[in-house]
């Protein structure tokens, strides 16, 4: 027996293998609505259980640990892409970007046959989300495609639901606005 | 209801957030509006296309390949903190401290002045102690981080013991340092003249040694303890409180 140990280890704690393998399937699904990419999104994942290894007490001590783990995930994509985006000019574009957003200009439009077409197109959305800041289509694909609440993720930053609740709103308008595009003009942009 | 009211009740209708006479109000502007009309069903179409959205499998050796690699940068961030954590650090100091008795450095009393002004060589410290008692030896540890799974040995001469672990002469566990200050509080019993006492920190294949010249002087009334009251403060002794540290 130790006489005066600095510290006591909890030697019954489950493996971290056994904490996050259960959940593996579905972070990896929310990394690739994020990236895009299988490969992009194999990395976010990696970085993710690198990240939460040293960790593994608190994992243990979690209630619900699937809305923490992809609480997590999103955490680290957007730190990740806000590192890659802290030059003046993309902070500037999203910004327009933002404010574009409730500004739908007829003219433009494709017909409404037409928006109806595009929506049965996967690979059409999909585009459509690829060309979203990281940050809206990260919200979309949180809430809209993997079904998470906002209220799951307004617990891990102290993000009002309110401030949740607008940004999703102002991403699902860009989204739309993006799908009501005239096909050539979206060409145009994406080309 | 205008076209506004809608367009901005739209998202909690997606969520499912509206009440259902909002719902209502919502259905009676859009049976006469033929753009909100199409706006709720492209909307509700979108929604269900995002859902359906296919996603590619993991590949099945992926979960193998991501564990082994954050254990592996685990182990390699682990490594690098404790090798140089020991090397620069810890070789800083124990600082060894009896409780109302002072340090004093083992050299001849000629030159004692002069080197008492000047930083004591850590290596060895004396401290003076009094047989046929208990009274508790600190040792303080500094490590600027963390440390994990550190195997300490205490090596304690004849005649030094050890409260609650009477005729063992090596003591050893393993044991984690927390950043900063660590104070290890051995409650000693001395019955004879004293000795050299080792104490060392081992990681790996780094070790780190101490040693401290316990000297003995008679037991004086002022140190004196009854039986009970010594059984109590060696229990107090055995504790090592952190919050301490940080007034220390
Ligand atoms: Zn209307």
């Amino acid at each position: 027996m130790a006489p005066v140990p600095f510290q006591r280890r909890d030697a019954g704690a489950p493996s971290f293998e056994a904490l996050v393998l259960p959940h593996l399937e579905r972070l990896y699904r929310l990394a690739y609505r994020y990236t895009g990419t299988s490969a992009d999104a194999e990395d976010l994942v990696q970085s993710l259980l690198v990240k939460l290894l040293p960790q593994q007490e608190t994992l243990t001590r979690v209630e619900l640990p699937a809305p923490w783990l992809a609480r997590a995930l999103h955490n680290l994509y957007v730190d990740q892409v806000r590192r890659r985006t802290t030059s003046a000019i993309d902070l500037a574009a999203s910004q327009q970007d933002e404010e574009a957003l409730e500004l739908i200009v007829d003219d433009k439009l494709a017909s409404p046959d037409e928006v109806a077409e595009k929506l049965s197109d996967r690979d059409w959305i999909a585009a459509a989300l690829m060309r979203l800041t990281p940050e809206h289509r990260a919200l979309i694909a949180w809430h809209d495609i993997e079904g998470y609440t906002l209220e799951e993720l307004a617990g891990s930053r102290n993000i009002p639901l309110g401030t949740l609740k607008s940004r999703l709103h102002r991403a699902r308008a860009h989204l739309r606005q993006l799908l009501m595009e005239p096909s050539g003009a979206a060409l145009r942009v994406t080309g | 209801m205008n076209c506004q009211d809608f367009h901005q009740q739209l998202d909690d209708r997606l969520d499912g957030r509206l009440a259902p006479p909002a719902v209502a109000a919502m259905n009676r502007h859009a049976a006469d509006c033929r753009d909100c009309a199409i706006s709720l069903a492209h909307a509700t179409a979108l929604q269900r296309r995002l859902r359906e959205l296919p996603a590619p499998a993991l590949t099945p050796d992926f979960a193998r390949r991501a564990f082994a690699a954050a254990h592996q940068a685990q182990q390699d961030t682990r490594r690098t903190a404790r090798r140089n954590a020991l090397r620069f650090a810890l070789a800083a100091s124990v600082a060894v401290l009896a409780i109302g008795i002072a340090f004093v450095p083992r050299q001849p009393s000629a030159i004692n002045q002069k080197v008492a002004a000047a930083p004591t060589p850590s290596a060895q410290r004396v401290v003076q102690v009094s047989s046929g008692q208990v009274q508790p030896v600190r040792l303080r540890f500094n490590s600027p981080q963390a440390l994990s799974n550190i195997t300490m040995r205490v090596n304690l001469p004849a005649g030094v013991e050890l409260q609650d672990y009477p005729g063992q002469r090596e003591l050893s566990w393993q044991t984690d340092l927390q950043s900063g200050a660590n104070v290890l509080e051995l409650p000693l019993f001395v019955r004879g003249n004293g000795g050299v006492l080792t104490a060392s920190l081992q990681l790996g294949d780094e070790l780190k040694q101490f040693s401290v010249v316990l000297q003995t002087t008679p037991a004086t009334g002022a140190f004196r303890m009854d039986p009970a009251s010594r059984i109590a403060a060696a229990r107090d002794a055995a504790r090592i409180d952190m919050e301490d540290l940080n007034h220390a």
